[in-house]
């Protein structure tokens, strides 16, 4: 795990104090709200629909045990006893009170966890793979980058007041699992002809209104450069990006009005006078800062294990609860003997991503003693469990089944993705939590479940996709329509290294009709599909949207045939 | 033909706790809904929010449209609306609505 210096202490300790004395001066009257409003984004602090929301990063998803405990203190004592895991690897507190959020930026300072750049058109938390350290798949470990960048852009003077946000995403598996296609800008970790790492860098994907994937900027850059070239990056951008329109100021708008090729060579110009420039330290990192960041990432001291292990056995032959959550929640850890756990916070009834402060104690507390202390959130909404021995995994199994946080459904249809939606957000048109429950307890049995396999249902409570809709196998986006919640459904959505967008099927529909539109998809699929190993999103790529649009808008003559 | 103006109350988040205040018929902030000030008249309500004591201090101040039911309290139409004014629709332990009878706010009753 990677802890502060000196430094960063200070920073983030006097950080709280200047907001400490701005809280104060507005509770006085001394600044009005537009002068406010401005400072407390800058420390991730929203006005939504009941309260004040707060929202606190935390960096490429990853978590010692001592955190978590402190975010289910703040949960208790300042909040009402819950957190709200995002998918861009933050938790949102929804009900903090003004005169108390500098007490809780201190309690989070004093767990080296903050809440800058968390809002603004800035630099956002850098998030990576949620498996990052323990994949199998890994090429190398994406969260010492992650941090490099984490310092680079922790209030880099430049760019401050970018047209608009700008999030980063790094992957070191060929497998993505951080969604890098849909960032600014994602970063694969590769290596080149000569076996030397670096990354190939993505520009210009996101989600929100106007959905893109990322194309390869360049398919190549040296770890020593990749500061310069985020940075010549970001001048293109800071210099070009549009400011007299907010929907169309983002980087993705930028590469699509000037072309691929045009945006590559400024950016390729700006690299190459950075590069003549030398750089400067910010840019060329010192070595032994790189080397201090890389020691807080090395692996963990595991032990050495068989890949069989008789108790883990025993209990997988003996306990169908405990193997059906192993099949569906437990994937390939890169050292023989171990598994990665993942945590549903998909309950069926939960609230998709909430988790109360007791279940963080809990979580803390397994992370401790059976994961080396470590802990990540999923840009899935779920919580991690990167490094457990398998013989502990019928212990961590039960553990998590007293707290309700045991469900199999990792992957499934009942793991699903929803935003806040309405029912919080300030910025909604209509809810997602309640659509996806309605939806995770229709699919509730799990052997439906399993057979239905692999099946990422994402739940967007408006156009500005936080709940990733676009990329769902199925997706669904809530609107207000004439004042009436309305839901329209796109299917083929991908969010992995094949980044697509899903296609919308037709009208939207009512609230009380998405369940049996869900259950038309999903029965037309296993009537199709040609055996158990072809996924819902291999139909769809293998037929089309046809047989699924003449399954959710039935024409006359088929629903006379039918 | 222009379109009757719907009744109005003026909503705000107080600053301190974030909650939604509604602007009350004595001219100052308050958490009671039933003692909002109504009005298919916007100028009347600006200028009573304008002329509204400092205290408590307000911020996001919208003016809503209401249902005026006999001997009820104004009733906010817009679901976003109903939401703002009892809580999360999925936690009814939380938000005003926690205080009154939670049952009758389960969540059927928010399909508008």
């Amino acid at each position: 795990m990677y802890e502060y210096d000196q430094f960063d202490r200070a920073y983030v300790k006097a950080r709280v104090a200047t907001f400490r004395d701005q809280v104060a001066r507005r509770i006085s009257g001394a600044l009005t709200e537009d002068e406010f409003k401005p400072l407390r984004l800058q420390n991730g602090i929203y006005l939504q629909l009941h309260a004040y929301m707060l929202r606190v990063a935390i960096p490429y998803g990853t978590l010692s045990s001592a955190q978590m405990r402190q975010l289910a203190m703040i949960a208790e004592r300042w909040d009402k006893g819950y957190g709200h895991f995002t998918t861009r690897q933050n938790i949102q507190y929804n009900w903090p009170k003004l005169a108390d959020l500098p007490d809780i930026l201190d309690a989070l300072a004093d767990v080296e966890m903050h809440a800058i750049q968390t809002s603004g058109n800035c630099i956002r938390n850098v998030t990576a793979d949620h498996f990052a350290g323990a994949a199998a798949d890994e090429i190398e470990d994406p969260r010492p980058t992650a941090e490099l960048i984490r310092q680079w852009s922790t209030d880099h003077p430049e760019f401050a007041f970018l047209p608009r946000k700008f999030k980063i995403a790094v992957t070191g598996s060929p497998n993505d699992r951080a969604v890098t296609k849909a960032h600014d800008i994602g970063l694969r970790m590769v290596r080149d002809d000569a076996g030397e790492p670096g990354y190939e860098v993505i520009v210009g994907g996101g989600l929100g209104r106007t959905p893109v994937v990322g194309v390869v900027v360049r398919d190549f850059v040296p770890k020593v450069q990749l500061l310069a070239y985020l940075e010549a990056i970001l001048r293109v951008y800071n210099l070009h990006g549009r400011r007299d329109n907010k929907y169309k100021a983002r980087i993705k708008i930028l590469v699509k009005e000037e072309g691929l090729d045009t945006f590559r060579e400024q950016v390729e110009t700006e690299f190459a006078s950075l590069l003549e420039l030398g750089g400067g330290p910010s840019l060329v990192p010192d070595p032994a800062v790189v080397a201090r960041i890389e020691a807080a990432f090395a692996p963990p001291a595991f032990e050495e294990f068989a890949q069989h292990d008789a108790d883990f056995a025993t209990a997988y032959a003996e306990n169908a609860e405990f193997a059906a959550w192993c099949d569906s929640n437990v994937a390939q850890h890169r050292v023989p003997g171990y598994g990665i756990v993942t945590i549903s916070l998909k309950a069926v009834g939960a609230i998709p991503g909430d988790a109360s402060a007791d279940q963080m104690r809990v979580v803390a507390d397994l992370a401790e003693r059976y994961s080396h202390d470590e802990l990540r959130v999923s840009h899935e909404q779920n919580l991690i469990l990167p490094h457990v021995a398998r013989r502990d995994l019928a212990t961590v199994h039960a553990a998590l089944r007293e707290v309700e946080l045991a469900t199999a459904n990792a992957g499934q249809i009942g793991d699903i993705i929803a935003c806040p939606g309405l029912d919080y957000c300030a910025l909604a048109t209509a809810r997602s939590i309640p659509i996806a429950q309605d939806i995770a307890q229709h699919f509730a049995d799990p052997a439906y479940a399993r057979t239905i396999g692999e099946m990422k249902i994402k739940i967007s409570g408006c156009i500005n996709s936080c709940g990733h809709h676009h990329v769902g196998h199925i997706g669904i986006l809530g609107l207000d329509r004439a004042g009436r919640e309305n839901y329209q459904i796109t299917i083929g959505g991908d969010h992995t290294e094949t980044l697509k967008i899903g296609e919308r099927l037709g009208r939207g529909f009512d609230a009380d009709e998405v369940v049996p539109a869900i259950e038309r998809l999903v029965t037309t699929y296993l009537d199709a599909r040609e055996g158990p190993g072809e996924t819902f999103l291999k139909v769809v790529n293998r037929l089309g949207t046809a047989p699924f649009k003449d399954a959710l808008y039935p024409t006359k003559e088929t629903a006379d045939a039918a | 033909m222009p379109k009757a103006a719907s009744p109005k109350i003026a909503s705000a988040n107080d600053l301190l706790g974030g909650q939604v205040v509604y602007l009350q018929r004595n001219g100052t902030w308050g958490l009671d809904r039933s003692l909002a000030a109504v009005s298919d008249d916007s100028d009347e309500l600006e200028a009573l929010i304008a002329a509204a004591p400092r205290e408590p201090q307000v911020i996001d101040v919208a003016l809503i449209d209401v249902a005026l039911d006999d001997g009820e309290a104004p009733r906010p139409t817009a679901l976003r609306e109903i939401i703002r004014d009892r809580g999360p629709t999925v936690r009814p332990d939380l938000g005003r609505q926690a205080a009154h009878d939670a049952q009758q706010f389960d969540g059927s009753s928010y399909h508008v």
